[in-house]
Parts: C-alpha cells; sequence; structure tokens
C-alpha cells in the first residue's frame, strides 16, 4: 500500500537533508567518535581489544592504607559500574576504560562506601587501548564524608 | 508507486525500504522489551520491563541531565509505542525519529549500557523514519518524497559501517590473530570454531585478515549498482558466520533488517516518484 507523492518542492527539500544526513551519519559521526571520544559510535564491530584494571587504596582517618579488591567494590556497588568493574583487579578485555576514566572520581566514591571508617579512597585506571597499546594511567581520589 | 526513465510504472518500488522498516522494528522491539523473555536470553536480561527502566543500582552519572525516576519509566513506555506505530506503519515518520531519540535518552540515563547493536538500530530507525520506507507496506502509508534519495541515503549508511568495521580491524593485533586469541580465551568465540579455525597462529591471522578484507570489500559491493546483490548476499553470509561463531547481540539481525532495504528490484534503477 501506497500513498502519492508530494509535490516537487518537498520532494527536493527531503532529497537535501537526506544527503546531508548521509554526509553525516556515515562520515561525521563515526570519525567524531573515533578521533575524539572513545570510538564507541564508530562501527567498530566487535573488533576492540581494548583491556583495563584498576587499584583502588582506601585510608582511615589515621591514615592506614589497605588495598581493595575491584570485585568487592563491584559487588558493593553493583549496577553496570559494578558489572565494569567486576575482575579489573587482573586485566580485563572490554571497551569500558574511556568510560571509567572519565568517570574515575565517581569510582573513588563509589570506593568510600566500603567501610564506615574510610577517610579517603584512591583508584588508578591502567587501560592499554590496543595489546600492542602503551599502558596509560589515570588516577583519581575522594575524600570521604 | 514510481515510474522509470522508459516510462514504465513499478506498483511495488520501494518497497524493499518497506519490509527493511517493518524487519528493523521488530528488532527494536525484540531488543528494548521481554518479549524474548522465554528463551532466557543473556544479552536481553535489561529488557526487563523494558530498556533503560529506572532501577535502584548506583550508576555513572550520564552526558545528559538525569531524569526522575517517574519521567523515565513515562519515556520508555513512550519509546515503545511509537517503535509498534513505527514498525506497524502509522505516522511512521514520527514515530521512528520518536522511538530512536528516546532509544538513546532512555539507556544513556545509565553510561556503560549503550552498545553498538542498540545504536544501530535506534539510528537505523530514526533514519528509516526519514525516507519513504514509511509510505511502503504501511498500515497508513506517509506521502513520498524522493525513493532515490531514500535509497541513497540507507545504502551509503549501511556500506559505511562495514567500511568503518574493517577500518577498525587495520592494526597489527587484529591482522596478526592476537585478538581473535582474546576473544577465545575469554570464550566468546563458540569452542568448537575456535578449535576448528583458531587453533594456530596462522590460522588466527588468516581468519583475521579474512574478516577486515571480506568487511571491506562490503562497502564498495553494496554501493554499486551492478554489485548490490551479491553484496547484500555476502553480507548475509557474514553476519550468519558471526552469529553461528560469537553471537553478538541482535547486531547481526539489525544489519540483516537493514540491508532488505539494499535488495532493490531488478532491472534499470529508477526511484523517481511520479511528480503531481
Amino acid at each position: 500500500m501506497s500513498r502519492p507523492p508530494s509535490s516537487g518542492a518537498t520532494s527536493a527539500r527531503a532529497r537535501q537533508l537526506r544527503l546531508a544526513l548521509a554526509v553525516v551519519v556515515a562520515v561525521l559521526l563515526p570519525l567524531t567518535s573515533r578521533l575524539f571520544g572513545n570510538g564507541s559510535l564508530a562501527f567498530t564491530m566487535f573488533s576492540r581489544s581494548e583491556t583495563y584494571r584498576l587499584h583502588v587504596v582506601t585510608a582511615d582517618a589515621a591514615g592506614t592504607a589497605r588495598r581493595v579488591a575491584p570485585t568487592a567494590l563491584a559487588a558493593a556497588v553493583g549496577g553496570t559500574p559494578g558489572d565494569i568493574l567486576a575482575g579489573t583487579e587482573q586485566w580485563r578485555h572490554g571497551p569500558f576504560a574511556g568510560l571509567l576514566a572519565d568517570h574515575l572520581g565517581e569510582v573513588a566514591r563509589f570506593a568510600c562506601q566500603l567501610g564506615p571508617g574510610t577517610a579517603r579512597a584512591d583508584v588508578t585506571l591502567e587501560r592499554r587501548q590496543t595489546l600492542d597499546a602503551p599502558v596509560e594511567a589515570v588516577a583519581a581520589s575522594a575524600r570521604c564524608p | 508507486m514510481s515510474v522509470s526513465r522508459d516510462g514504465r510504472v513499478s506498483r511495488h518500488d520501494g518497497d524493499e525500504l518497506g519490509r527493511a522498516r517493518v524487519a528493523l522494528g521488530a528488532i527494536f522491539l525484540l531488543r528494548t522489551t521481554p518479549l524474548l523473555a522465554p528463551f532466557h536470553v543473556s544479552f536481553l536480561a535489561d529488557t526487563n520491563p523494558l530498556l533503560g527502566w529506572p532501577h535502584a543500582h548506583a550508576r555513572l552519572t550520564p552526558l545528559l541531565p538525569i531524569l526522575p525516576a517517574v519521567c523515565l519509566k513515562a519515556l520508555c513506555i513512550a519509546r515503545t509505542v511509537a517503535a509498534v506505530a513505527f514498525t506497524a506503519g502509522v505516522l511512521a515518520g514520527p514515530a521512528g525519529v520518536v522511538a530512536g531519540a528516546l532509544g538513546y535518552l532512555t539507556v544513556t540515563q545509565d553510561p556503560g549500557r549503550l552498545n553498538t547493536t542498540q545504536h544501530v538500530i535506534f539510528l537505523g530507525t530514526m533514519l528509516l523514519a526519514m525516507t519513504d520506507a514509511t509510505s511502503r507496506c504501511a498500515l497508513v502509508p506517509a506521502p513520498a518524497r524522493d525513493l532515490r534519495s531514500s535509497r541513497l541515503l540507507m545504502r551509503v549508511w549501511i556500506a559505511s559501517i562495514y567500511f568503518w568495521a574493517g577500518l577498525a580491524k587495520l592494526r597489527p593485533d587484529w591482522l596478526d590473530g592476537r585478538a581473535l586469541a582474546l576473544f577465545a580465551s575469554e570464550g566468546l568465540v563458540r569452542p568448537s570454531l575456535a578449535a576448528a579455525l583458531l587453533s594456530t597462529p596462522a590460522l588466527r591471522a588468516i581468519a583475521g585478515r579474512a574478516v577486515a578484507l571480506g568487511e571491506l570489500s562490503l562497502a564498495p559491493l553494496i554501493l554499486g549498482r551492478r554489485t548490490r546483490r551479491l553484496g547484500v548476499i555476502a553480507a548475509f553470509g557474514l553476519h550468519a558466520t558471526f552469529e553461528v561463531a560469537v553471537s553478538p547481540d541482535l547486531f547481526g539481525w539489525a544489519l540483516a533488517a537493514l540491508l532488505l532495504g539494499c535488495w532493490e528490484p531488478r532491472g534499470p534503477e529508477t526511484a523517481e516518484p511520479i511528480r503531481r
């Protein structure tokens, strides 16, 4: 079932809009995501070999430091952050290192929830964008309420 | 209905876009609602009651403003209603744009949840909604505007997906098979296939290069008029292989739905709507 086409002017506008859209979605969006973002909108089609791991250290008011397993933090936090943090004591394969790097301060604040005596939390993210890429490290800290 | 340059009228010209709209709308609903819950598919666990539904767990701060739970619930329901209308072809243009936009808005409320499959489904829905796919295979067809540019938009976008996918694989750790070894070591590849096709470094390198080359080749095949059907068949084959090997969410099914829109009628490139 189809209806008659609309006028020539409408068709011309539609044609211009679609050509512009084609450039945006086929070129600009993936290119921008690849160059300036984490590539999540660049149609990498499950090819990424990015790996990441996390170090979490909490300290009490006296300054006594305690290393925390990210999987324990993941279990305490739950939800999507928990899924992303689980198992990152070791190098973990997944597309979340960029997201974690952007939200590392929040991860540190999550670590504050691990104990009532926690006064400070420090987290360090290590990531490799491919199996050959150098290790990049990002760190964040939070003072716990 | 459209007319070719030699004056012949084809009642079904453009129906392939309508079929793609119906198929992608169905995939949209399967990926965002619990319709497949009885099958206990692991990657669909987040669709109950609807994808993006608010929960009590912690989440990272989204890029967009945080929506109140009641508002998020309403938007998830509105997204589903819009997706049904898009699929059925009732105000399919606005419905598809709304469904796709709400798809992004609701899922990105929980950063880390949006994946490539959802991106393809949401963006594909919005794009099809802006083409003459809304005037074909629809309960209430919208007026046709320009079939040629409709086809061009979908074709260029689909070809670009394969181009970018192939380009992303042109790096040493993919081409020498180490990335595939990583996938296999994590159990992402069906064990029987991994044992047969990825058991040695040489086999992994062959497989890696074949996938990259295959994806890069699909882009020109789909863009070329004479090679388009071959490209569509090859793409179906590629996705069938991926589906057997790694079952990557509903990604292959979403691309298959979109590829239906590239299966144009044989004969001269008509695609000119009747002007009135």
